[in-house]
């Protein structure tokens, strides 16, 4: 065998295998007939996700080979990493004994989760949200499913940023997306279902935290669909909504602020469909404004609170 | 269907076809437990992707069969194909040592990628680019994912037909798609997420060509730039229409720039511009940006230059 031939035979063994005791994984795989105490490659997978992540590469994948649960506790990330379920089975991670499911402390990492569920362990004792970042980092989250979760499905707290793309929230008893002190967000194609809205809250020291979201549905919000608030010195909240239906919720939008015209909660929405809702807009405090372009379907609501301005499409 | 009704309609299919030990197939598989010595058929699939586009005939197909990476260098499509993973299998296409994933340099092919991964391999020396198209082909990408990689997720230079159809795009370090001088682009329900200079970049280099890319219920998020329409040659035209999208959390939303030479225009409507620290950008001789009235543009800075305003029709 040529020199030549010889490499090009380890290269492709090194991608196949992702061997090496030793070396990080490029891809870390794991299976429901895997263990812990495996190199976490294809032939001999690992079981649950800290063991991956241990085992794969800064910028890696982790795959999910088969349906079944893949953590005991809650998964602490601390690389930048893609974790998915190959299409058709299900990834689960679990949130339970007071804990999220998924936990991002660090910042600068950019983290995926596609094609996976997070969800409750019925009888245990519960957990808390499905994903808690804390870090400036990057979420993104696709073609996945947050449900049933006592705390909030997604949430964000400082400089983070959140993209959640065709998926579906719902039935929880938290907030469905939680975001403050300067976190950024981005929805779209996407349900939340009978859990707590998007909630967006600038809590002071200047921060701007902002959402906006496309193409999605909002229903039955056991609170507020979609919130802004800002609390605290000169803060900013902030949401856009568009192409999108918000029914059959507490109130549809809600923008509020503690009295300050330096705290500004704005929500500007169009093209949008406002119907069957308690309450169709709640705006309150002097730095609160809820805009919409003049092209949105707003009907069959029973109340409202406070005023909503008007600005024009371009 | 199970897998012996499967394989007796395979065997069905390839006497019909006629075929033989040495005849190309209709029908190149692959599998992680391939081996490129094998014919590449159901019963005896190959292991690489080079070893599949050797066997498969002109206009064939090449089906991934289950979970697995297909390549370990860049792999160059010579002949009009369509690479597909088998629905709930991910069919990883890599780009590392310097190069991109796919290369299509050859005229005249008709290539689909269906529900394929295309992304670095960690630890190893980087790729550059997802797909690079450079020659007067078409090109589907459809129900995929490019993600991860030192460049852009698609380059097209010339004739090229490129379209993104239920497509993700992100975290790159260039582009998401990047046409220069004559492609014709479409992205449509796609979201372009993430990538380091931005989303969509139409530019016409040199000569006289027309580059036109439109992007139709789409989203793009991050990057420095949403959108971007640039010429830099005498005649060159750059054109990118959006219509029912949202562009987001960029650095500039829309950019129509031109060095003087050439006609660079964006054209929105039905779409959403918001949370962008420069809306838009127009500079130089014949560059515009127009609007159709009907879009959601706030909460952005400022932009520079005036918007064109259009009525619908």
């Amino acid at each position: 065998m040529s020199r030549t031939k010889l490499a090009r035979v380890a290269l492709a063994a090194a991608l196949l295998f992702c061997s090496g005791a030793q070396a990080q994984l490029f891809r870390a795989y794991l299976s429901s007939y895997g263990s812990d105490a495996n190199p976490c490659t294809l032939q001999a997978p690992c079981r649950l996700l800290p063991a991956a992540i241990a085992a794969v590469a800064s910028n890696g994948e982790i795959w999910m080979l088969d349906s079944a649960n893949y953590n005991t506790a809650t998964v602490n990330v601390d690389r930048s990493v893609s974790i998915l379920a190959i299409p058709g089975v299900v990834g689960s991670i679990v949130a339970l004994n007071g804990g999220p499911a998924v936990s991002i402390t660090l910042g600068g990492l950019v983290v995926a989760f596609r094609n996976v569920v997070l969800a409750p362990v019925a009888g245990a004792t519960p957990g808390t949200d499905g994903i808690a970042m804390t870090g400036a980092s990057s979420l993104v989250i696709e073609d996945s499913v947050i449900f049933g979760l006592p705390g909030n499905g997604i949430s964000v707290a400082g400089q983070g940023e959140l993209t959640v793309v065709r998926s579906t929230i719902r039935n929880g008893a938290g907030l469905a997306i939680s975001l403050s002190g300067g976190a950024r967000a981005t929805i779209s194609d996407s349900h939340i279902l009978q859990y707590g809205g998007l909630y967006a809250q600038s809590n002071g020291a200047s921060n701007v935290t902002t959402a906006s979201i496309s193409d999605s549905v909002i229903s039955g919000a056991s609170g507020a669909a979609v919130e802004a608030r800002a609390v605290g010195q000169n803060p900013l909240a902030r949401v856009a909504v568009t192409r999108s239906t918000i029914e059959g919720s507490a109130v549809a939008l809600k923008a509020t602020s503690n009295g300050n015209r330096n705290r500004l909660a704005l929500i500007t929405f169009s093209g949008s469909t406002i119907a069957g809702n308690a309450t169709s807009w709640h705006q309150s405090g002097i730095g609160a404004s809820i805009v919409t372009l003049g092209n949105n379907h707003i009907t069959d609501n029973d109340s409202f609170v406070g005023t909503t301005t008007s600005t024009s499409l371009q | 269907m199970n897998p012996r009704q499967f394989a007796r309609y395979a065997s069905i299919a390839a006497l019909l076809m006629a075929s033989n030990a040495q005849a190309q197939l209709f029908r190149a598989y692959l599998s992680g437990s391939g081996n490129d010595g094998n014919a590449c058929t159901l019963q005896a699939p190959c292991r690489l992707l080079p070893a599949a586009l050797s066997a498969v005939a002109d206009g064939g197909e090449v089906w991934m069969l289950d979970s697995a990476n297909y390549n370990t260098s860049t792999v160059s499509v010579g002949k009009s194909v369509s690479i597909l993973a088998i629905p709930g299998a991910v069919g990883s296409v890599v780009a590392l040592n310097g190069g991109p994933a796919v290369s299509i340099t050859v005229p005249g092919l008709t290539v689909a990628l269906r529900n394929v991964v295309i992304g670095p391999v960690a630890s190893m020396a980087p790729g550059t680019n997802g797909v690079e198209i450079s020659a007067d082909s078409s090109l589907v990408i459809e129900g995929s994912l490019i993600v991860n990689l030192v460049g852009s997720g698609v380059v097209a230079n010339g004739a090229a037909d490129v379209r993104l159809v239920n497509t993700t795009v992100r975290n790159n370090g260039e582009w998401a798609l990047r046409a220069t001088d004559g492609v014709a682009g479409t992205v449509s329900k796609s979201q372009l997420v993430g990538n380091t200079l931005g989303g969509v970049r139409a530019e016409g280099l040199t000569g006289a060509a027309i580059t036109n890319v439109s992007v139709t219920d789409s989203l793009i998020s991050g990057g420095d730039t949403g959108v971007q329409a640039t010429t830099q040659a005498s005649g060159a035209t750059a054109r990118v229409v959006v219509t029912r999208s949202t562009i987001d959390r960029a650095g500039t939303a829309m950019v129509s720039d031109s060095n003087g030479s050439g006609a660079p225009s964006i054209v929105v409507s039905g779409s959403m511009i918001t949370e962008n620290a420069t809306g838009w950008n127009i500079s130089g001789s014949g560059a515009a940006i127009r609007t159709l009235q009907n879009n959601q543009i706030t909460d952005n800075g400022a932009g520079s230059g005036t918007l064109t305003t259009n009525a619908l029709m």
